[in-house]
């Protein structure tokens, strides 16, 4: 699978980097990240876009297990011609974990903030022509961060 | 019970001796995940095991061959997710070999007994044999016999499967008719691209079908749920009267008791919780692999189109199924099983 083998390559990239620098640290994800992502979204780039995405993905209130379904979701975007026109990130900042409730909240939401987010992930709030969409991202140490939930729009 | 086993929504092939609670690993390609009965998800790798509790899952270029320690084999397709479970079957234990979602070749050999095939939907009845499993992903499920035979039963009606034969089952609905299948394999993309066609040209009718199935399940789960209730409420009661013989020196009266009825009725007990278990990890997979990918159908489809009162009736009815999901059949899972 594409994200599995991307993660073998930043994987390799991230050896070579840490015994360069000695060091290296994940960073949250910033605006370029989100950029990069809106930018693939609004090409119809599916396969980026799939194998920039986590393992288990959240989709609004739907928790996604299967890599089918992901893939699926990144597809289905670019088959309907979705973008998202006239962008503008409205905020972006750590995620806290209250931010579940944007989720809705239930149970399996609040299992899915303990147990797949990563540490240092980023929420993202675009605004677009067509309503508010959420993002989460994941930390980045290597300049490419991995998309872990989409919301909205709202 | 058989009111209640669902048509294909979830292919759950219940064998006595062929399928062992246990199954070595002895091929991978692709991806290949595990996610076992802790929660906890790993890639798969040659030499792993497959436990009972935990699930395989496929990506659409993976491939896992299992081997249960009979010797028989377990060939899970690209784009399935497959668990091994336990259920009680007349008063005894099982391992559920089920497919929630893809395709899942059967081979058995060197039985020792003939094994039975349960599914939350049908009834298969093996006699050494290979076949395959179907599950769509609109709950609908294909079985495709290569050698052998299979006896197929849904909603109370049976049809016997021979080499080279196939039978389609519709979710909640008898078996179908039996069709010749020669030469060429059944592809499973081609039939479940149908069904997902199906799916989004009635989404409404798709919907209401995967609810009506999904509480079938949540009922079974609350059957056996309340059952388990109820003995441990007669436990209670008997443990107490056993207590009460020991005061009062009526020592062998207490054993013969706690022998008798107390023990068995805990093992019983048991196995209530063990069956309420399966219904509610059997619902919570076709919650999370069924009904999850038809919403991402759905979403990515109208997305662009959001006003469409097809999506909006989709939405509503939707979250009200998950909100009954919720709170019915929470009471019988654990934050591992998320």
């Amino acid at each position: 699978m594409k994200n599995r083998k991307l993660t073998i390559i930043f994987g390799a990239v991230l050896t070579v980097t840490v015994l360069l620098s000695g060091c290296a640290t994940l960073r949250p994800a910033d605006e370029g990240q989100i950029l990069e992502i809106i930018e693939l979204i609004n090409t119809g780039d599916s396969e980026n876009l799939f194998g920039r995405s986590s393992d288990i993905f959240l989709l609004d209130t739907e928790i996604l297990y299967s890599p089918e379904n992901v893939k699926s979701f990144w597809e289905g975007l670019a088959e309907s011609g979705f973008k998202l026109q006239n962008p503008v990130i409205e905020s972006y900042r750590l995620l806290l974990p209250t931010d579940r409730q944007l989720f809705g909240g239930g149970r399996e939401i609040e299992i899915f903030f303990s147990k797949y987010i990563p540490e240092q992930a980023s929420l993202f709030k675009i605004g677009t022509s067509s309503g508010t969409y959420i993002f989460i991202l994941g930390p980045s140490d290597i300049g490419k961060s991995i998309i872990t939930a989409w919301g909205g729009p709202y | 019970m058989k009111k209640a086993l669902l048509a294909a929504l979830l292919i759950a092939a219940v064998c006595l001796p062929a399928i062992s609670q246990e199954s070595d690993v002895i091929y991978i390609e692709g991806w290949v995940d595990l996610k076992d009965s802790s929660g906890e998800i790993y890639e798969l790798f040659i030499g792993d095991r497959v436990l009972q509790g935990d699930s395989v899952i496929t990506g659409d270029d993976g491939v896992a061959e299992l081997e249960p320690e009979n010797g028989s084999r377990i060939i899970v397709k690209p784009g399935t997710v497959f668990s091994i479970r336990e259920q009680s079957v007349n008063g005894k234990k099982y391992p559920v070999a089920s497919t929630t979602l893809g395709q899942v070749a059967f081979k058995f050999n060197r039985m020792t007994q003939e094994p039975l095939i349960s599914t939350p939907a049908t009834v298969m009845g093996v006699r050494g044999t290979e076949f395959t499993v179907y599950a769509g992903a609109d709950g609908s499920s294909m079985i495709v016999v290569d050698s052998g035979a299979v006896e197929v039963t849904s909603a109370g009606e049976s049809v016997l499967l021979e080499p080279q034969q196939g039978v389609e089952v519709s979710p909640g609905k008898a078996p179908g008719e039996i069709f010749p299948v020669m030469g060429k394999a059944v592809d499973f993309s081609d039939w479940n691209n149908g069904k997902i066609d199906s799916m989004m040209d009635n989404p409404a009718d798709a919907l209401s079908k995967l609810a009506a199935r999904l509480d079938e399940m949540i009922l079974d789960a609350e059957k056996w749920g309340d059952l388990h209730q109820q003995s441990i409420a007669e436990l209670e009661a008997f443990r107490e009267t056993r207590s009460a013989l020991f005061e009062e020196e009526k020592d062998e009266e207490a054993r013969a008791l706690h022998t008798d009825i107390i023990r068995p009725l805990e093992i019983t007990s048991l196995r209530y919780v063990m069956n309420y278990r399966y219904y509610a990890l059997s619902a919570l997979s076709m919650r999370q692999h069924i009904l999850s990918g038809f919403y991402v159908r759905m979403k990515s489809a109208y997305i662009t189109d959001r006003e469409n009162p097809v999506y909006s009736a989709f939405l509503e009815n939707y979250q009200i199924i998950l909100a009954d999901f919720e709170q019915r059949l929470a009471p019988y899972l654990v934050e591992a099983d998320y």
